[in-house]
C-alpha cells in the first residue's frame, strides 16, 4: 500500500508558518514521516474527531522525527505538574483513509497547533474540527 | 496476554464479515433511537434506512471502515480539496507532496 500526504490546506500552512521556525520544521518532518508510518499518531478518543478515526502526533521543540524508535530522553514530569501541561505541547492532527482496493492510503493533515492553549485560543483539536467541517461541506 | 473467548455463533458472524445486527428503520426511528443505533453501528451492525412513510428504501447506514474511507476520499475530491487520485499519485512521483 502506498501512502500519500494530501497537499496541505492553506489554513494548515498558515498554522505551520505561525509556529516558531524550529517547531515548524519538526512538524513538517513528522508529516513526511507519516508517509512511512501512517499510524504514528495516537487515536483520538473523544468527539467528532474520534468518530472520524482521526489521529494526532505529539511533538515539541526537542523532538527528532527521524528517530524511529522514539526520543532518546523524555522530559520527566514532576509530581506537581498538571498532565495537561507536561510533555509535548504540540499536536499534528490528521485523518487517514484507504481506498477500497487498499492500494492507496491518504493522510490529510487537519491542524498543527497546541493541545491545551491559553484561554481564548483554539486548540489543535478545535482547529482540526473546523477544517473537517469545511472540507466535508457539500459543494455549493 | 489477553485471551478472548468467542462462542460459535459469534465466531461464524465475525468470519463471514457480514454486518450484525441488521435492522430496518425509518429516518424518524433512527433519530429517536440515536444512541442505540450508534452503538449497534459501532459493533459492526448496519441499518437499512427507509423514508418516514416506509415507502422508499434509501440505503444502508454503516460504519464499515472501507466505505467510510471511500466516501471521505471521494468527497474531498468532489469538493476540490484534493486532486483526483491519479493526479495525486503523479504529484507524489514528482515529489510535489509534503
Amino acid at each position: 500500500m502506498r501512502t500519500l500526504i494530501a497537499p496541505l490546506d492553506p489554513g494548515v500552512e498558515s498554522q505551520l508558518r505561525g509556529t516558531d521556525r524550529k517547531r515548524g520544521e519538526i512538524a513538517r518532518r513528522y508529516i513526511r514521516r507519516l508517509a512511512l508510518e501512517p499510524h504514528l499518531g495516537y487515536r483520538l478518543a473523544r468527539g467528532r474527531l474520534a468518530s472520524e478515526q482521526c489521529r494526532a502526533v505529539r511533538f515539541d521543540h526537542d523532538h527528532r522525527p527521524e528517530e524511529l524508535f522514539g526520543p532518546r530522553h523524555r522530559s520527566p514530569r514532576r509530581g506537581d505538574e498538571d498532565p495537561g501541561e507536561a510533555g509535548p505541547r504540540w499536536r499534528i492532527v490528521y485523518w487517514p483513509a484507504e481506498t477500497p482496493d487498499r492500494e492507496l492510503r491518504l493522510i490529510v493533515v487537519l491542524a498543527v497547533g497546541v493541545a491545551h492553549p491559553k484561554p481564548g485560543q483554539p486548540s489543535a483539536f478545535e482547529l482540526a474540527e473546523r477544517l473537517l467541517n469545511i472540507i466535508q461541506q457539500e459543494r455549493r | 496476554m489477553t485471551v478472548t473467548l468467542i462462542r460459535g455463533r459469534e465466531y461464524a458472524r465475525l468470519m463471514s464479515e457480514l454486518p450484525s445486527p441488521v435492522r430496518s428503520l425509518t429516518l424518524a426511528e433512527i433519530e429517536h433511537q440515536r444512541d442505540r443505533v450508534y452503538e449497534e453501528l459501532e459493533r459492526g451492525g448496519a441499518i437499512r434506512v427507509y423514508t418516514n412513510d416506509s415507502q422508499h428504501f434509501l440505503g444502508v447506514l454503516t460504519r464499515d471502515q472501507r466505505l467510510l474511507d471511500a466516501a471521505g476520499i471521494a468527497q474531498l475530491i468532489e469538493n476540490g480539496h484534493i486532486p483526483p487520485l491519479d493526479e495525486l499519485v503523479a504529484m507524489d512521483d514528482r515529489g510535489e507532496l509534503p
